[in-house]
C-alpha cells in the first residue's frame, strides 16, 4: 500500500511542479502591474471605433497594497465619480447621489474597460493557472497559460494570457466570460522605469471581441509614492472625498 | 436669506484664497425643459380644470462645489446652486444644498457640522432605511435636478478597519424672519461592517416625542455580474397620516377638513418597510436592476380600491352644486388634498421597480436606460426611457418621456399626466 502511495505521489509530481511554475510565473507578472508601496497615478482612458478615437477620460489611481484601489474620475462624462476596490469588494460613488453603490466587477467602467481591469491586476489572487505551453508573441518568447477563476471577485472566468520568457512582463490576456464568450483581449504594451521601480506597466490596449473595432487605450503617467489614510478605502468615507 | 448666502459667499472665496492648502471646485450647468401632456381623465384634476397646471416648465440651474482643505485635519465643503425655474411665471432660487465644516481630531474620528446631505440606504429606487435623508423619488433615482438639500446636522464617524459607526445629531435651522433652531430634536445611529462579502449596516433612529426605528441593510456581490440587496426599517405602531376614507365605511364620503391623520398611532403591532432586489451586468454592457418594495404603512389592496372609489364619487360630485362652500367647492378640495397620499407614505403597499441600462448603445457616445415602476395592486405602471447623448467630453444632452400606463382608476392611470416629455442639457466644469 505504502508503494502504491510513493507510486502515486511520484506520478503527481510533474503536474504538482507545473502548478506551481504557473503560479509562480503569475505571481512574477503581477509585479509589473503592482508596486509594493502605496502609491498614486494618473490613468488616461481613450475610446477608439474603427481606429478613430472617440472619447476619454483621465483618472486619478490611489493604490495601497495589491487589494485595495480608489480610483476618482478627473475628466469625461462622470467627472466626480470614484470607484472603490477592496478585496473582493467594489463600489460606485456617484456626488449626485452622495451614496456608495455596491458594484461588481464585470461592470464597464469606460468603453472596453470594466472596473476590475483597473481594480483588479492581481491574477495570481484571483485565479488558479495551469502551463499549456510555449509561443512567440511579437518577437516575444512568451509562456501560455490557462487562468481559472478562484476567487469569486475574479473579474472574469477564464483568461488566456501569455507572460514574456524571462523579463515575465505580461503581454497579452484573452478574457472570457461565465457563458464561455470570448469577450475581449488585452495587450499590455508599454513598461517603463519609475522613479520608484524598475519597471511599471504604463500602457494596455483593451480589444472589445463581441464587437469588433471598439478598442479602449489605458496610459499610466505621473506614478509616485504616496499614503493616504486607511479611511480613504472604507465605503463609508466616499462621500467626504472631494468631488 | 439671499443676503446672509452671498455674505457666505464672500467669506467662503476669502478664506478660500488666504488660508486653504488645497482647494477643489467643480461644478455643473443645466438647462431642462419638461412639456406635460395632461390626462384628461385624471382623477384628481381632470381636464386640468382644478390645478390649471401649465403645459412646459424649464429649469436653468448652476451649481458649484467647493472643497477647502485648509490643514490635514481641518476642511470644508460646500454646494451652492442658484436655479431659475419658469412655467407660467418664473422664479429664482439661490440655496446652499451643503455647507459643512470637517474636523478629523484623530485619523479614525471625523466631526462633521454644518448643513449635509446624508444617504444610508442600499436600495436604487426605495430607500428604506435611508432615515435621516429625503424619500427618494422611483421614478428620478438620481435625484437629475438636484433638488435634495442637506440636513442641519453634528455628525462622528469612527472608521475602523472594514468597518464604521456613525452618530448623528439633528436640529433644523429655520432661516426665515429670524435664525433659530427648531428644536426638532432627532439621533440617528449607523454601525456598518463588512463581513465574508456582506456589507451590513445596522440602523436606528430617535425623534423627539415619536417613536424609534430599527432597521439594517445589507450588500452582497455573488459572482461577477450579480449583487442582491435588501432593507428592513421597523417601528411599533405608526405616526404617518394616512388617508380617513381607509376608516370610513362608505366610498360616497366628502371630508370637510385635510383628511389625513395618524391613525395606527396608538397600535402596538409591528409596522415595516422592506425592500429586496438585485442587478446584473449582462456580457458586461447591460445592467439590469429590480427591486420590490414593501410599506406597511400605504394603503392595502381593500382600503386602495375604497380610495379609489371615492376619488370617483368626488369627481361624479364636481358638478354639484350642493357641495359650494364659501371657501370653494367641497369635492375639488377632496381630491386636491387627496394627492397628500403620494408625500405621505406612498399610495400603496406593493411595488415593483425594473431598470435596464446600457452605457453603449449602440455608440460609445449613447446611453440608454428604461424605468419601469409598477403598482402590484392594480397592474398600473410608469415607463421612462431616457437617450442620453455625449458631445463632449463633459457636455451631455439628454431626452426622457414619462408614459403613465394604466386604468383609470388605478394609481399611475389617474395621475394628473398621460406623458411627460424632458429634454435637458448638462455640462460637468
Amino acid at each position: 500500500m505504502k508503494i502504491i502511495s510513493l507510486l502515486f505521489a511520484l506520478c503527481s509530481l510533474p503536474f504538482i511542479l507545473t502548478a506551481q511554475t504557473a503560479l509562480a510565473i503569475v505571481e512574477k507578472s503581477d509585479n509589473a502591474r503592482n508596486l509594493a508601496q502605496p502609491f498614486k497615478m494618473g490613468m488616461r482612458l481613450t475610446n477608439f471605433e474603427s481606429d478613430q478615437p472617440k472619447d476619454g477620460a483621465e483618472f486619478e489611481v490611489l493604490v495601497s497594497g495589491r487589494d485595495k484601489t480608489l480610483i476618482k474620475f478627473v475628466s469625461g462624462r462622470d467627472k466626480g465619480n470614484y470607484v472603490l476596490m477592496v478585496g473582493d469588494d467594489m463600489w460606485i460613488y456617484l456626488p449626485n447621489t452622495r451614496k456608495p453603490i455596491r458594484i461588481t466587477p464585470i461592470q464597464r467602467l469606460m468603453g472596453e474597460a470594466s472596473n476590475g481591469d483597473v481594480a483588479r491586476t492581481n491574477y495570481s489572487r484571483d485565479y488558479d493557472a495551469t502551463l499549456r505551453g510555449e509561443e512567440t508573441l511579437n518577437g516575444h518568447q512568451c509562456w501560455k497559460l490557462e487562468l481559472q477563476a478562484r476567487s469569486s471577485g475574479a473579474t472574469y472566468r477564464r483568461i488566456e494570457y501569455w507572460v514574456e520568457q524571462g523579463t515575465y512582463f505580461p503581454r497579452r490576456a484573452d478574457f472570457y466570460l461565465v457563458s464561455g464568450k470570448f469577450y475581449k483581449t488585452a495587450l499590455f504594451e508599454k513598461f517603463e522605469k519609475i522613479s520608484f521601480a524598475e519597471q511599471f506597466l504604463t500602457r494596455t490596449v483593451l480589444i472589445d471581441q463581441l464587437r469588433p473595432g471598439r478598442k479602449t487605450v489605458m496610459e499610466y503617467f505621473a506614478v509616485q509614492p504616496e499614503k493616504v489614510p486607511d479611511k480613504y478605502f472604507n465605503q463609508n468615507y466616499l462621500p467626504n472625498l472631494p468631488r | 436669506m439671499k443676503i446672509i448666502s452671498y455674505l457666505l459667499l464672500f467669506l467662503l472665496t476669502a478664506a478660500a484664497n488666504l488660508f486653504a492648502q488645497h482647494a477643489d471646485l467643480s461644478g455643473v450647468l443645466f438647462n431642462e425643459a419638461a412639456y406635460f401632456d395632461f390626462a384628461q381623465a385624471s382623477l384628481y384634476n381632470p381636464h386640468n380644470r382644478l390645478l390649471h397646471l401649465y403645459n412646459r416648465s424649464n429649469v436653468l440651474a448652476a451649481e458649484v462645489n467647493a472643497n477647502l482643505r485648509f490643514t490635514a485635519w481641518f476642511s470644508m465643503q460646500s454646494t451652492l446652486q442658484t436655479r431659475l425655474e419658469s412655467a407660467r411665471t418664473s422664479e429664482s432660487k439661490l440655496l446652499w444644498r451643503e455647507l459643512f465644516v470637517k474636523l478629523a481630531p484623530a485619523s479614525a474620528l471625523d466631526l462633521t457640522f454644518g448643513r449635509a446631505i446624508l444617504k444610508w440606504g442600499a436600495g436604487y429606487a426605495y430607500n428604506p432605511t435611508g432615515v435621516i435623508e429625503p424619500r427618494r423619488n422611483p421614478s428620478d433615482t438620481s435625484d437629475r435636478l438636484r433638488r435634495f438639500s442637506g440636513l442641519d446636522l453634528a455628525q462622528a464617524d469612527f472608521y475602523f478597519r472594514a468597518s464604521a459607526l456613525t452618530l448623528v445629531y439633528l436640529n433644523t435651522l429655520q432661516t426665515g424672519h429670524r435664525w433659530q433652531f427648531a428644536n426638532d430634536h432627532r439621533l440617528a445611529l449607523r454601525m456598518s461592517t463588512r463581513w465574508r462579502g456582506f456589507e451590513v449596516a445596522l440602523i436606528g433612529f430617535w425623534e423627539k416625542l415619536r417613536r424609534g426605528k430599527i432597521g439594517f441593510n445589507f450588500t452582497k456581490v455573488l459572482g461577477t455580474a450579480l449583487e442582491i440587496h435588501g432593507e428592513f426599517l421597523g417601528q411599533r405602531g405608526t405616526d404617518a397620516p394616512q388617508h380617513l376614507i381607509v376608516a370610513v365605511n362608505a366610498p360616497d364620503t366628502l371630508f370637510r377638513f385635510p383628511p389625513f391623520a395618524p391613525l395606527y398611532a396608538r397600535q402596538r403591532r409591528l409596522f415595516g418597510q422592506y425592500l429586496a432586489g438585485f442587478q446584473y451586468t449582462f456580457g458586461g454592457k447591460i445592467n439590469l436592476a429590480m427591486e420590490y418594495f414593501h410599506n406597511d404603512e400605504s394603503m392595502g389592496g381593500k382600503d386602495w380600491r375604497r380610495f379609489l372609489d371615492y376619488l370617483l364619487f368626488a369627481n361624479r360630485q364636481l358638478s354639484n352644486p350642493r357641495w359650494t362652500t364659501p371657501q370653494g367647492h367641497l369635492a375639488a378640495a377632496n381630491l386636491l388634498w387627496a394627492t397628500g397620499v403620494f408625500s405621505n407614505t406612498g399610495a400603496t403597499r406593493d411595488y415593483l421597480f425594473v431598470r435596464l441600462y446600457s452605457a453603449d448603445l449602440a455608440a460609445t457616445r449613447i446611453s440608454g436606460e428604461l424605468n419601469v415602476l409598477e403598482n402590484l395592486h392594480d397592474a398600473s405602471a410608469v415607463v421612462i426611457p431616457t437617450l442620453s447623448v455625449y458631445l463632449g467630453r463633459e457636455i451631455s444632452a439628454y431626452m426622457r418621456w414619462s408614459g403613465f400606463c394604466g386604468k383609470r382608476q388605478s394609481e399611475f392611470g389617474g395621475l394628473l399626466y398621460r406623458s411627460v416629455t424632458n429634454i435637458g442639457m448638462a455640462w460637468k466644469f
